[in-house]
């Protein structure tokens, strides 16, 4: 009887059964642990992937100190051959000082050999007794391309993923769900500690992507509900105020086509009445020299114009602006306009043909049918008005106090993205900057180069978010205040101190509250402050 | 290079503060990169105002965009001591901390300027002149092309007038012919009626039954000739009428246009772009002033002298284009209307031939001139006195009754009399114009 096959043949390299990366932050270097493989004696000890490694065996894994190989550090590719050349032996200890959420801790475990491994007719498998590398049991791709394959996706997953600035949960999730039969057929057909591996793996980068579960009595809606409740509260303020409104009319209303040309026409016999104009938007104005103008209609059926920088047009786009600001920053720019016609002819360069029409002042308009805002004739401080805004009063807020917590600068401005106050919430950020180098040195510059257009995408990013897929916001973790710069000697440059804030962002996903992440959401919230000044959000990101 | 002195100061009081040749290695290369940075920066600055593009409407927005890029590159550029893996000299940390402070003046300082919004401002005004400019030409000549029609048109309406007024007087004048003829039949029965008849009434209708009946017939074809006439009449006044209104309205545009371009002027002109640069001159000078050491105001103050060369440069555009819109435009659409516009607009030479046109031929008193002078200087001599007082009786009474009748019409016509209708016209255009 024929000797039966190993299944396992060691090699003689050393391994850790480790793999890593460089990592930078706040001036802690180290190499942060990208994946362990199933049989790394490691897997045994509190080690996960996503911790850094600070030392091994005393020595500092610190990727910019020069003096030190770093292709022999632990985890990087040459790490075996590094242990080799210290004469270190599989079997002998190896100490890691790890850093987990600002925690440092000690694990050891023996050095282990590089092994291959065979199944039962002596084919290379990934597993002592199988599957075989090379076969693929009637799943689209052999077994090797596969768990390298999910091998990469759950180390996106456990290492950092949250914290990625392109993570998708969501779409992460339903990938990785794809992966679960095949999972469960490694554990019937290949038991043994590869498939106990992979299916915990799995398991485990399935319960993150879920995201946090929140209990649904734990959600505070009242705000988004306030806002649909207001929105829905004005659009119904705008119906009825815009009947009213044309039904005050009465005999003043003239078609807005054709319009009279006040040279062939007398222009007193206009004034008064009022013309409706449908479907005006920011399209409708033009420059003339300099000075914005809505025109309307063509050199068929004549012309009207109104000055965009009357009185009362200006109230009326501050009002637009107010209602996106407190209650729906998606509201489409689309109006029907009521004017006054006023007897001042005018002859006007459109298009480079010359237009003569009369002069319109705005009364009244209607908004995406959402808002009606009434122009007063000569709109004074108080401005123009939409219906329903006095129902808006309510929910003011202050800039926290100058010793406020980091923790109360981020909540502060998540209560101003939700109740819709820009200015609060714009003044939340830092007016500095500090740059990170790739070699960890950071320097300060006393102007933060944040353009009021980025403050604006970030603000109409996180309102349309909120109003969309963000129910909520929670923080879930806050850092140590750390000073990330200090001058050389007291007094010769700024100070620096910074906090971070984990945020997480619920969804909600099959009638459950869920964490998601998504590119533009983002889970940390940097707060920084100079000299020991308020602190202030030092990244300008919307949520 | 360009901006040097701020560069060789920090070269020269490195080396002379710092001895350590290691420090020297790693720190001198570094400061230098920086250094050159920073001239890049200005460089670039300026290379952006020369090359300012009045058509574009974000010069600030660009101007914004390659300082805050710049000077990003120069912060990266400025000498870490973290890199540093030696313990630093107490040379090295005094002369670093100081240039962080004195360089922190400068890039604060640049990076808070607003020389690009002034850039704008300049930009702003020669880009807004030259299309008002344009503009206003193509209205001018709306203007003058439509007041053009508008006066061919009446012209060519009181010329219909003054032909339906020679016709009324040609079929007046046919008329008058008739009632000769009809007197001259009455000179040929003037025998036939019997001496010393008590009523002369009574033989009268029989007798000159002929001469009434041609008499009547006269008056019939008048009239009917007059009520066309009235609704010819009609018409073309009520086409000059409505022709003077246009114009009328025409002028009231016009005025209008000027009173946007009085406004305009007041917030477009070449004053507003000489502010701007003054401020932009301002706004340097403090530059220059903030920075700590003397290379630094050197450099900077090089800067500002070619930044200002080139915006002086977008000031000229900016001149010419207004120099432009003034020549062409002031008199005539802001300013005090030149008699020369006026005229252009008004043509008061034309309302006294247009006066005349319709004057001349006044249906009311050449009418009166044809009744006062010729309707009786016929001869009816031969007549017996009563027959031809009966006759002149009778025909007066029907020719009053006629007369009447036309000048009715004619008062219809006009309301008013058309010389006092032309002179309202252009009292109301030069209205309009003031």
């Amino acid at each position: 009887m024929a000797e039966p096959q190993p299944l396992v043949k060691p090699s003689d390299d050393l391994t850790t059964g480790l793999t890593t990366d460089r990592w930078f932050d706040h001036g802690l270097r180290g190499r942060r642990v990208t994946w362990i493989a199933w049989d790394s004696p490691f897997r045994a000890t509190r080690l996960k992937v996503g911790d850094v490694i600070l030392e091994a065996d005393g020595v500092p894994c610190d990727p910019a100190r020069t003096d030190l190989a770093e292709e022999f550090m632990v985890g990087n590719f040459a790490e075996g051959r590094g242990l080799a050349q210290a004469g270190r032996k599989a079997g002998e200890p190896r100490r890691l000082s790890v850093w987990r959420d600002h925690e440092r801790f000690e694990v050891e475990a023996p050095i282990a050999v590089e092994n291959f491994y065979y199944d039962a007719e002596g084919r290379r498998a990934l597993a002592p007794g199988g599957p075989q590398k090379l076969a693929n049991d009637g799943f689209g791709s052999a077994w090797s391309g596969w768990d390298e394959e999910l091998t990469k996706k759950l180390s996106s997953v456990l290492d950092q993923g949250w914290r990625r600035g392109s993570f998708n949960s969501r779409q992460v999730l339903a990938d990785l769900a794809g992966h679960e039969p095949r999972v469960r057929h490694l554990a019937e057909h290949y038991a043994g500690p590869y498939a106990e591996a992979m299916a915990a793996d799995l398991a485990a980068a399935l319960e993150s992507v879920r995201g946090t579960l929140w209990p649904a009595e734990g959600i505070d809606l009242s705000w988004r509900e306030r806002g649909e409740r207001l929105a829905e509260e004005v659009r119904r303020a705008a119906v009825e105020a815009e009947k009213e409104f044309t039904a005050g009319l009465g005999e003043r209303v003239i078609p807005a086509a054709p319009a009279p040309d006040p040279v062939e026409s007398d222009p007193e016999a206009f004034a008064g009445k009022v013309v409706h104009l449908e479907r005006v938007g920011p399209r409708s104005m033009k420059m003339d020299a300099g000075h914005p103008w809505y025109y309307f209609g063509d050199l068929r059926s004549g012309w009207w114009f109104l000055d965009a920088n009357s009185p009362g047009c200006q109230a009326f786009h501050l009002a637009v602006e107010n209602y996106r600001q407190l209650v729906d920053m998606s509201v489409p720019l689309t109006y029907r306009f009521y004017a006054e016609v006023l007897p001042l002819p005018r002859m006007m360069v459109v298009d480079g043909r010359v237009a003569t029409g009369l002069t319109l002042a705005l009364a009244a308009a209607m908004v995406a049918d959402r808002l009606f805002i009434t122009v007063p004739r000569e709109p004074g401080a108080g401005g123009a008005r939409f219906a329903g805004e006095e129902l808006l009063a309510e929910g003011a807020l202050d800039l926290p106090p100058a010793d406020a917590a980091p923790r109360a600068v981020v909540e502060a401005a998540i209560s101003a993205l939700k109740l819709g106050r820009r200015e609060l919430w714009r003044a939340l950020f830092a007016d500095w900057r500090l740059d990170y180098h790739w070699n960890g040195a950071i320097s300060y510059s006393p102007i933060s180069f944040n353009s009021e257009s980025n403050f604006f995408y970030a603000w109409d990013f996180a309102r349309k978010s909120l109003s969309k897929e963000v129910y909520d916001l929670r923080i879930v973790g806050e850092g140590p205040v750390t000073t990330v710069l200090a001058p050389p000697e007291p007094g010769a440059g700024p100070t620096v101190e910074e906090c971070r804030i984990e945020v997480e962002h619920v969804g909600r996903f099959d009638d459950e509250y869920r964490s998601f992440r998504q590119v533009g959401l983002h889970r940390m919230w940097p707060v920084q402050r100079v000299d020991g000044g308020p602190w202030r959000l030092a990244v300008l990101q919307g949520l | 290079m360009s901006y040097d002195r701020r560069s060789a100061e920090l070269a020269l009081t490195f080396s002379s503060e710092v001895e350590d040749a290691r420090e020297l290695t790693f720190y001198l290369p570094r400061l230098s990169d920086y250094a050159k940075r920073c001239g890049a920066v200005l460089d670039e600055l300026v290379k952006a105002v020369s090359s300012v593009d009045l058509s574009d409407s974000r010069e600030a927005e660009e101007w914004a965009n390659i300082r805050d890029r710049q000077l990003a590159d120069a912060i990266k550029a400025k000498p870490d001591l973290s890199q540093y893996r030696e313990t630093p000299s107490l040379a090295l940390l005094a002369f670093h901390t100081r240039m962080q402070l004195d360089e922190a003046a400068f890039l604060g300082g640049l990076g808070k300027s607003n020389v690009g919004d002034e850039i704008d401002r300049i930009a702003a005004v020669a880009r807004n002149l030259e299309t008002k400019t344009a503009d206003l030409e193509k209205i001018w000549k709306e203007t003058v092309d439509r007041d053009g029609d508008f006066d061919k048109q009446a012209e060519e309406t009181a010329k219909e007038i003054a032909k339906i007024v020679d016709e009324a007087i040609e079929t007046a004048a046919a008329n008058h012919r008739t009632l000769l003829e009809s007197f001259a039949e009455l000179s040929k029965i003037n025998d036939k009626i019997p001496e010393g008849m008590k009523d002369i009434s009574d033989a009268l209708p029989g007798l000159l039954g002929l001469a009434v009946k041609v008499l009547l017939k006269g008056l019939a074809n008048s009239t009917y000739f007059w009520a066309k006439m009235q609704e010819r009449l009609i018409e073309r006044e009520g086409k000059l009428r409505e022709t003077f209104a246009k114009e009328a309205n025409l002028l009231l545009v016009f005025s209008e246009t000027r009173k946007e371009v009085e406004e305009f002027v007041k917030t477009t002109n070449f004053e507003q772009a000489e502010a701007a640069f003054e401020q932009a001159e301002k706004e340097l000078d403090e530059l220059v002033g903030a920075m700590k050491t003397s290379g630094q105001k050197d450099d900077l103050g090089r800067f500002r002298d070619r930044v200002l060369d080139a915006l002086e440069g977008v000031l000229d555009a900016a001149e010419r284009r207004h120099d432009e819109f003034v020549t062409k435009h002031r008199s005539k659409f802001f300013g005090p209307l030149s008699s020369q516009v006026t005229e252009e607009l008004i043509e008061s030479s034309r309302w006294g031939s247009l006066a005349r046109e319709i004057d001349s031929r006044t249906l009311h008193d050449r009418l009166s001139d044809l009744h006062s002078k010729n309707l009786f200087s016929v001869s009816v001599g031969g007549l017996r006195p009563e027959v031809r007082e009966y006759i002149e009786k009778e025909v007066r009474s029907a020719f009053d009754e006629a007369t009447k009748v036309i000048l009715e019409i004619d008062r219809k016509v006009t309301g008013q009399p058309p010389e006092k209708q032309i002179e309202e016209q252009r009292k109301l255009l030069e209205s309009r114009l003031r």
